[in-house]
Formats: C-alpha cells, sequence, structure tokens
C-alpha cells in the first residue's frame, strides 16, 4: 500500500508509535486490552474482496502487402481473471488469483527479402490454445514491516511456469516515505508441438531471478512518487522454438543468447489536480539489457470522476525500443555473430496505444468497461530502423470488470 | 449508540451515583477477601496504575476525599487535615494485582479522570466497527476523530481563551486520533485571595495552584487516543511549570500549552 | 554488445536522487493525506487491470518488468 492510502486510512499507524517515548507506548500497549482499543490503532491490510475481469483481444491481421504466404489471421485470445482478497485477522491476509485463456491464430515464423522490403511468412497452423495460471499470496503486517510472499503456477500444452516472490515493506516513522524490497525466482519449461515434424527443440527449460528496489515518497498533500529500479538475469533456453530465421536462402531456427541481464528504472507520478477533483498518474519505464536493447515506455492517464458515481479514464501509452545487434527481419548472408532472430519484438519500433476506461460505482461493487488500441510502427521509434518489420501487431483490446468489497 | 455506550459507563463507574456498579466494587473490595474485576475494569486499573507510576504518584485514584475536602473549605487546610486524609488515602495502599483488587476500608476509587476520555475512544471504536469513516465524537471538550472530512480536510478545533471566554485562543486541525485537555480556567477554588485548580496532586495533597505566571492554565495533547491524551494533559497541569514542558516534549506526542501570562508554547497546527 | 551496468548511469542515477533530495520538503499532516487514500491515487488501483495490461505488452515487446515481481510466464506468441 501507497503511503498516503495507509495513513489516509487509519487513526495511527504503528510505526508513528516510534516517534512516542517508551512510557507513552507503554500508556497504549497498557489501554490496548480495553475493549475497541485494538481497532483504533490497527494498521491496515489491503481492502478485501473479490474480482473479475474479462478481456477480448484481436490483432488485426498482415496487410495482404506485407504477407509472403500463411495465414495473415493473428491472435485472438479471450481471458477470465479472478481475484479473491480476504483478511484473517489485523495482521494477515491472503490474495488468491486465477486466470484462464483461450488463445487461437497463427503467429510469425520468419520474413523474406520482397520487393518493396521483407514479407512475413507466417505459420499456417490455427493453433487453439488453453492457458491456466493460478497463484497465492499471504500478506502479514507487523509493526512498521509488511510483508508479501507468493507462488504461482502457469500451464499450458507448450509450457509451464512456476514462480515465487517474497517482498518486504517499510513505512518511515512520518508514514510519508515506504520503501520496498524484493525478490522472485520463476523456473519454465518448454515443451513445443510438433517437435520432431519441425525439427525443434523437444524440451528446454529456463529461470529467471530478479530484485528490486522501490520508495514511494509522499511530496504533497496531491502528490506521491514512486521510483524504483529492478534486476534480472534469465539463463536457459532463451530463444522462441517456434521462430525461424532466413539467412541467405536457408530457413532455420533462431537462435539467442543463453542469458539475458535486464535492468530497469521506474519512475510512477501520481498527482491529484484540484479544480476538476481528478487525478493524473504518470508512469515512466527505462529498460535496458545486455543484448543491447533499450527501451522507453511512457503511460499517461487522466482520471476523471463524473459525480459520486461514475468516472472516466483516457490514458494513453507510448512505447519505444531499439532492436539488438543479432535482430534484423532476415540475412543476406551469414551474421557474424553466433545469435541470430528475426522475431519482430525483438525490432527497432515504437508504439502508441489509446485507450479509455469507464467505471460505474456503487457502495460496494464497481464495474468498469474499457477499450484500448494499440500500434506498432518503426517510425515511431526513437531510434532510427534500420529495418521495416512486417510483423509489427497492432491490435484492439477490450475488456469488462467486476468488482465486490465485503 | 454512542448515547448508550456513554450512559452504560456513567453508570457502572460514576462516583457520583451510589448506585453505580463502582460503588459495590468498592465496597466488596474493602472486603478481606477482595473483588475480582471485570476485562474492563481490569485494563482500567492497570491503566491507573501506570498513570500513578508515569506521574511519580501524583496522578492518584484514590484521592476523591481530597478532592471533596479543597471543594468544601473556605479556609485553606490545616496541614493536620491534609495529613489526616493522605494517611487513609493512597493507590500505594491499595493491592492491585491484575484480577482482584483490595483496598482498606474508606478508601473509594474515583476514575473521572479518565472515564470522559475512555468513553470517547469506545464511542469512536463502536462507531468505526459500524462503518463510519469521518466525523468525530466530542464529549465536552474530549474528542475522538475517526477520519477528516470526506473531502480530506481536517477539522478545525478552537481552544478556549481563558481569560476571554467567547474568544479562541488558537485553533488546532486535526484528522484522526485523540485531542483532549485539562485545564483550570472552568472549575477554580478561591481561597484567601488565591485561586487553586481543581486537580491535586496526590503526593502533596494540595491542588495545583493557578495563581503563577509560569504555571500553565491549559494543555490539549493529541495522542492516538483520547484517553492517553488526557492523561497525559491532566500530568502535565499537575507538573507545572519547567517539569511539565520537559515532560510533553519527551512524550512525542504533539501537545500546546497556555501559560497564565498567556504565553503560548507548543503546536499542534 | 556492451552492457553499461546501472551504476554507470550516472545521469539517470543523478535524476532520481535529485527527486528524492526534493522530497525532503514535503511536511504533510496526517489529517492532509485524505486526497491520497483516494483509490485514483494509488499506484495500482486495478490489480487485475495491471497484471494483464504487463502480460500484454510484455509478450508484444522486448522490455519486460518495472511493474512488480516475476512470474507469470506464458508461451506468447
Amino acid at each position: 500500500m501507497a503511503p498516503g492510502q495507509r495513513a489516509g486510512a487509519a487513526a495511527a499507524t504503528e510505526s508513528k508509535m516510534a516517534r512516542y517515548s517508551k512510557a507513552i507506548r507503554s500508556l497504549l500497549a497498557t489501554s490496548l486490552g480495553l475493549p475497541g482499543m485494538q481497532d483504533l490503532l490497527a494498521k491496515e491490510l489491503p481492502e478485501e474482496g473479490t474480482d473479475y475481469r474479462y478481456t477480448f483481444y484481436d490483432e488485426d491481421p498482415i496487410p495482404q502487402n506485407r504477407l509472403a504466404f500463411g495465414d495473415p489471421r493473428r491472435y485472438e485470445i479471450e481471458s477470465h481473471q479472478f481475484r479473491v482478497v480476504k483478511n484473517i485477522d489485523d495482521s494477515y491476509g491472503l490474495e488468491l488469483n486465477f486466470q484462464h485463456e483461450t488463445m487461437s491464430g497463427s503467429s510469425p515464423w520468419y520474413a523474406v527479402p520482397g520487393p518493396d522490403g521483407p514479407l512475413q511468412v507466417m505459420s499456417g497452423a490455427t493453433i487453439r490454445e488453453r492457458r491456466n495460471q493460478a497463484d497465492a499470496g499471504v500478506r502479514f503486517l507487523r509493526g512498521d514491516w509488511s510483508h508479501r510472499a507468493a507462488v504461482g503456477y502457469s500451464s499450458e500444452n507448450d509450457y509451464v511456469a512456476r514462480y515465487g516472490s517474497y517482498s518486504v515493506e517499510r513505512e518511515s516513522a512520518d508514514s510519508l516515505r515506504v520503501t520496498s524490497w524484493g525478490v522472485s525466482y520463476s523456473n519454465d519449461d518448454v515443451t513445443p508441438t510438433d517437435a520432431r515434424e519441425f525439427g525443434r527443440v523437444e524440451s528446454a527449460d529456463r529461470d529467471a531471478l530478479s530484485g528490486s528496489l522501490s520508495v514511494t515518497q509522499v511530496l504533497s498533500r496531491n502528490t506521491v512518487l514512486q521510483g524504483g529500479v529492478s534486476l534480472t538475469r534469465q539463463s536457459g533456453f532463451l530463444s522462441d522454438p517456434y521462430k525461424l530465421v532466413w539467412i541467405g536462402g536457408a530457413v532455420i531456427a533462431e537462435n539467442r543468447p543463453d542469458e539475458r541481464r535486464m535492468l530497469t528504472w521506474t519512475a510512477r507520478l501520481r498527482h491529484f489536480v484540484e479544480g476538476p477533483e481528478a487525478a493524473l498518474t504518470m508512469d515512466y519505464r527505462y529498460f535496458r539489457d545486455d543484448w543491447d536493447v533499450a527501451a522507453h515506455t511512457l503511460d499517461i492517464s487522466w482520471k476523471q470522476p463524473i459525480g459520486e458515481t461514475w468516472e472516466v479514464i483516457p490514458s494513453v501509452r507510448y512505447h519505444a525500443q531499439s532492436a539488438p545487434d543479432f535482430y534484423a527481419p532476415y540475412f543476406l548472408s551469414q551474421p557474424g555473430g553466433i545469435h541470430w532472430s528475426s522475431d519482430y519484438r525483438l525490432g527497432t519500433f515504437g508504439a502508441l496505444s489509446y485507450r479509455l476506461h469507464a467505471r460505474l460505482k456503487g457502495e460496494k461493487w464497481s464495474l468498469s468497461m474499457g477499450a484500448e488500441y494499440y500500434d506498432s510502427d518503426e517510425s515511431l521509434a526513437l531510434a532510427t530502423p534500420h529495418f521495416d518489420s512486417p510483423g509489427l501487431v497492432s491490435f484492439w483490446r477490450l475488456s469488462a470488470a467486476l468488482r465486490f468489497r465485503y | 449508540m454512542g448515547e448508550e455506550e456513554a450512559g452504560r459507563l456513567d453508570r457502572k463507574y460514576s462516583h457520583y451515583r451510589s448506585d453505580s456498579w463502582l460503588a459495590g466494587f468498592q465496597k466488596r473490595a474493602s472486603q478481606s477477601v477482595g473483588a475480582e474485576a471485570d476485562a474492563e475494569t481490569a485494563v482500567l486499573l492497570d491503566y491507573a496504575q501506570s498513570l500513578f507510576e508515569f506521574s511519580n504518584g501524583s496522578f492518584d485514584i484514590t484521592t476523591r476525599p481530597l478532592t471533596a475536602l479543597w471543594d468544601a473549605v473556605r479556609a485553606i487546610p490545616s496541614a493536620e487535615q491534609i495529613e489526616a486524609i493522605l494517611s487513609r488515602i493512597g493507590w500505594h495502599r491499595v493491592c492491585w494485582g491484575g484480577q482482584v483488587l483490595r483496598m482498606p476500608p474508606g478508601v473509594t476509587l474515583d476514575l473521572g479522570g479518565v472515564i470522559k476520555e475512555y468513553a470517547a475512544d469506545r464511542i469512536a471504536g463502536l462507531l468505526r466497527q459500524a462503518g463510519f469513516k469521518h466525523g468525530f465524537v466530542d464529549l465536552g471538550g474530549d474528542f475522538h476523530f475517526l477520519g477528516p472530512h470526506p473531502d480530506g480536510s481536517p477539522w478545525r478545533v478552537g481552544i478556549r481563551n481563558p481569560s476571554a471566554r467567547n474568544a479562541a485562543l488558537a485553533e488546532i486541525c486535526i484528522g484522526s486520533g485523540g485531542l483532549a485537555s485539562s485545564g483550570d480556567y472552568e472549575r477554580c477554588t478561591e481561597i484567601d485571595g488565591r485561586r487553586y485548580s481543581h486537580l491535586i496532586d496526590a503526593k502533596t495533597g494540595w491542588p495545583v495552584e493557578a495563581d503563577h505566571d509560569a504555571g500553565l492554565s491549559a494543555v490539549s495533547v493529541t495522542a492516538p487516543t483520547c484517553l492517553v491524551a488526557g492523561s497525559v494533559a491532566t500530568i502535565a497541569m499537575l507538573h507545572q511549570g519547567a517539569r511539565a514542558k520537559a515532560f510533553l516534549e519527551n512524550s512525542g506526542l504533539a501537545w500546546m500549552s497556555v501559560a497564565r501570562s498567556g504565553l503560548i508554547e507548543g503546536a499542534i497546527q | 554488445m556492451k552492457f553499461s551496468p546501472w551504476w554507470t548511469d550516472w545521469r539517470r542515477l543523478a535524476l532520481l536522487i535529485a527527486l528524492f533530495a526534493l522530497s525532503a520538503c514535503a511536511h504533510v499532516e496526517p489529517w492532509e493525506r485524505g486526497r491520497l487514500a483516494q483509490s485514483r491515487m494509488a499506484l495500482v488501483e486495478d490489480p487485475l487491470l495491471s497484471a494483464m495490461n504487463d502480460h500484454v505488452y510484455t509478450a508484444k515487446e522486448a522490455a519486460s518488468g518495472g511493474a512488480g515481481p516475476a512470474g507469470g510466464g506464458c508461451g506468447c506468441n
């Protein structure tokens, strides 16, 4: 919980007690035995409730003039997310998340040279897959400290992920700052379908270890700023087993390095604008890794309440990334290094997405609906793209969610 | 709901009512076998014990006879009169082990110094349980603030000017927690041209003098609970002067004091 | 392929430190935090939407993270 939320919610938090003299704390402690006193002094766990969200995701097909061959219809995904938060007592809380997704569509395979630039080859198969994911977390409050531990599992026919995380937060004595440390680990197994027929690796694994640090500071009665940094090391089989690369006429499996170290810097601002009583949110992320990918992402939204029951939230997101040296839509001759990939997701491009969400709020429930249009293009990049990427995706995402508070 | 709770506490602990539960409890406590305290009373007695220690003996819930004496006299009581009472009362004469209370006959308990603040906290707690997140409880100057105005702005409380009844001396802005004040501008006894507060220091048997310029005429304290705020304010008034200031500063709580000279110290705003 | 470690990205580090130095000027009373407690001011107002955004963008772009603990991998194509 952000400092503002915690401080605004409870009468006094135990962290303020650090300022009181021992005698005062002892008096407060003595009086805690009186009925009802405990309520007045307790620190708060996150709000209890149940959430459900339905998402429909639909990618635009590959334009005819950029298609080499294959099925141009791209991914369509339907997702159901459930979340339950329940507090056991004043110190312990439980969170359960469950997600079920069905995906179908063809995906980019590799690109080939064409008269006006690279052309995309799509997989002919329309895959229909299901994915299930579940995770459970426990929150524990004690004094100034708030701990959270979680484990999770995701499974689909060709991919299994297992992950766990632990994080701890500490609120400063004046309740204006929260410092948080976290560590997480995941271990995934890939078992691509039709491995033998297509000469794919039959089974491989990868893991990732990540550490993060963030500080959230209340700057004024209207503003909160969070800054964070995280470092991740991924190792194992990091290539996409389905993706191929055209090299001088031959088509072979892509080959990415078997290690990747990633760094992200993030800054998030929440600012209350007094006139319209709206909140302005800005999230910025700088990403850098040892594959030489660099990316900037900026997400800005305006949360405007309308009366007591409605809230309208327009938002925009801009993302720009630059490609690693081993990326190209195709290679005319053997590339200099030992790694190669033509996965459009590694290319140099920029993406803009526009969203609009609306929320209807009741006493203990809320209903929200949202739509997003995302478009990526080489011309939107900050760095100079060296190639056209015919596989760059654009999509629509529509969703609706229901939330209940106990 | 608040009224019910206030009424319940009054019926249980009032020292004015001869039919209060406390009256019966006191009588039983003076018997050799003692009286067993219920959970609520047990904690209140523990709390009173803590205050007795915290104030080095100045705050004592057995001092009713002293208060009665100073209320009734027209002239300064003689040293013998005071000594006679002091020899009969005192928390150090009470046997409280946490469950059973034993007192010498004639010793009475006066919880007036804590019950009003405790009631404010109790009522606030009940309101919060009922779902109220904004508002406050005001029991004659003892407050517990549940939460600020719905738009986030604080409550503004005026501290009355002791010398000009209708003017506010200062304004305190508070959003949540307890606020209590102790002052003698309301109830003072005048004897031989000097004014004496209604607060009696149990160690000396004498009331706090209300005339010195450096003396405090009122103290307001904020704390997570009104109970603690009130106790700290009362003890500060009992200490008076520089000792009170040191006491308040060491507590780590936000406080404000008004000296008889008019000097305002401390800051809650 | 050079990887310059974060601690040599001194410009970014300096900017973040400067931002936090500014924050030392803040003095916000407990009653003033009501606004910050409103859900629209939260860092993560809707955890399911946040998680889905993370999932979608990570699956379609090269960058990842910055939003929370790692996990929830998928073989997204």
